[in-house]
């Protein structure tokens, strides 16, 4: 027993060493030194991210990411003149509405994970149960009926999804043109036009982040149901954007901003 | 550690008692499992410690201290023991998931059982207190060890899913851990030591394994007692008693 005893610790002796030397964690170490069974995986490696669906990110990541370049600029533009264009007001709204549509994107992406809606599964159901159809075996109307219609809700959701991450990498991609803009204001010490048209452009697309968005069904030809009739496909639905991939022009801007004022919307 | 930090513990380990199902799927999923392996442990040692603490009182003195670090410490070495195994296992029947998963699985199972243990204190506390016979204790003690498995086990069973090989899965982990746990249980005994006890040992000395002391057991128990059976000094506390009948 006690060489077993001193062999297990030899080996836990390794694992803490390793933890120290990756992780710089005493109490890791320690845990690892005693428990390297059931520690070393989890403090050796870390764990697996979960699965980026394709055109996704992590939403709670998109979120913290905007948070930073949004902390990012507001620190760029503190001490200057633009310091009002970006308000702790101001921030604290923008990081509350990129927060909620990140909540929304994750919602959305844990809906999209259930074995039920998996679009490709749903469309070789939809194909068998055609093919029964035609050839005269007991596929009711009323199933086909159901599946055509899950599978329009399915597409609903994923092009709602589509659209949520898509705004949200505009939003991110605006901030960090203003993060830059306000850098380079701050060292030029000149006032820029440029920072004025993203905030209008910022604003705007603040205000669109929670609007219902376009649920066209996917418009990739080649992934339309087979055999779905346009009676049977997905109706459009009435978002203020006609094409699910490309950003929309931007909704009119709520009102024109200049560096001075607090350009908080009201 | 920080307020914030214990409170985000006892919100997981809360989550882990209200939400076996969803528990179990993170484990699967082995998505950030730091967290929950981290509350998982603190859940073993502070139920685990409770628990033999209680256990320990029957006594008192020095045993509650002796309990309380035994019983946290058999239960992590039979899962340090168990779980290289579990991970044959779940793989040979057909979950062939990573080491993490199943790591954490037999954890959050752990978790749950103590802090089951922990709920249960109050009530064994209470009983030892009005008196409770030294038999009786120990069928109380045991009792309350039989739910908290049942609790594990539902984890387990949960974190396991459907699909072919579950229940043989499910007896392999149930089997394993049985001996593993009744071995190293028996190798830190005593837990529960009769208060006329001078000075009770932090562990006997090594005597047979726990399959011989189960044999040994079952058959006192059904009345039939081997020549030179229970004869030796650090068995008194349970053959003696079990024979005589002796109360503390």
């Amino acid at each position: 027993l006690i060489d077993l005893a001193a062999l297990y610790l030899l080996a836990g002796l390794a694992c803490a060493v390793a933890v120290w030397t990756r992780r710089r964690s005493f109490g890791s170490a320690m845990l690892a030194l005693w428990l390297w069974p059931l520690w070393a995986p989890f403090a050796l490696w870390d764990t697996r991210a979960p699965e980026v669906r394709p055109g996704g990110q992590r939403p709670r990541e998109s979120s913290d990411r905007i948070a930073r370049v949004l902390y990012e600029a507001a620190q760029a533009a503190a001490g200057t003149p633009f310091a009002a264009t970006l308000s702790s007001q101001a921030v604290e709204r923008i990081a509350q509405e990129a927060a909620r549509a990140s909540a929304r994107l994750g919602e959305l992406d844990d809906v999209l994970a259930q074995p039920g809606f998996d679009r490709a599964a749903l469309l070789q159901r939809l194909a068998a149960l055609e093919a029964e159809a035609r050839r005269d075996e007991p596929a009711s109307e009323a199933t086909l009926r159901s599946a055509r219609l899950h599978l329009a809700s399915v597409e609903r959701l994923l092009v709602m999804r589509r659209q949520q991450a898509a705004a949200l990498a505009e939003l991110e991609q605006m901030l960090v043109a203003l993060r830059g803009q306000l850098v380079v204001a701050r060292y030029a010490g000149s006032m820029d036009e440029g920072v004025d048209a993203i905030v209008g452009d910022l604003w705007a697309r603040i205000e669109g982040l929670g609007e219902v968005l376009d649920t066209r069904p996917i418009d990739d030809p080649a992934s339309a149901p087979p055999n779905v009739s346009s009676r049977d496909a997905p109706r459009a639905n009435h978002g203020p954007r006609t094409s699910s991939a490309a950003p929309a022009p931007p909704p009119a801007i709520p009102h024109q901003v200049t560096p001075h004022q607090v350009t908080e919307p009201n | 550690m920080s307020a914030h930090v214990a409170s985000r513990h006892a919100d997981l380990a809360g989550w882990l008692l209200r939400s076996p199902a969803q528990a179990a799927e993170q484990c699967r999923a082995d998505v950030d499992l730091r967290p929950l392996v981290l509350t998982s442990l603190a859940a073993v040692v502070a139920g685990g410690a409770a628990f033999g603490a209680v256990v320990g009182s029957f006594r008192g003195g020095v045993q509650i201290l002796y309990a309380a670090v035994k019983v946290p410490l058999a239960l992590l070495l039979a899962l340090a023991l168990c779980v290289p195994a579990f991970h044959a296992l779940a793989a040979v029947f057909g979950r062939p998931w990573p080491l993490r998963s199943v790591v954490a699985i037999a954890l959050a199972a752990a978790a749950r059982a103590s802090l089951l243990l922990l709920a249960f204190t109050p009530a064994l506390w209470l009983c030892y207190d009005l008196g409770l016979g030294y038999h009786a204790a120990s069928m109380a003690a045991a009792f309350a060890y039989a739910l908290a498995g049942f609790a594990a086990l539902g984890l387990i069973v949960r974190g396991l899913g459907a699909g072919r090989g579950r229940w043989l899965t499910i007896a392999s982990f149930v089997a394993v851990f049985f001996a593993a746990a009744g071995q190293t249980s028996w190798a830190l005994r005593p837990y529960l030591v009769r208060p006329r006890t001078e000075t009770p040992p932090f562990v006997r000395a090594p005597e047979g394994s726990f399959v011989e002391a189960l044999f040994l057991s079952t058959r006192s128990a059904a009345g039939v007692y081997d020549e030179g059976e229970w004869e030796g000094e650090g068995r008194m506390d349970h053959g003696e008693g079990w024979r005589q009948g002796v109360e503390p």
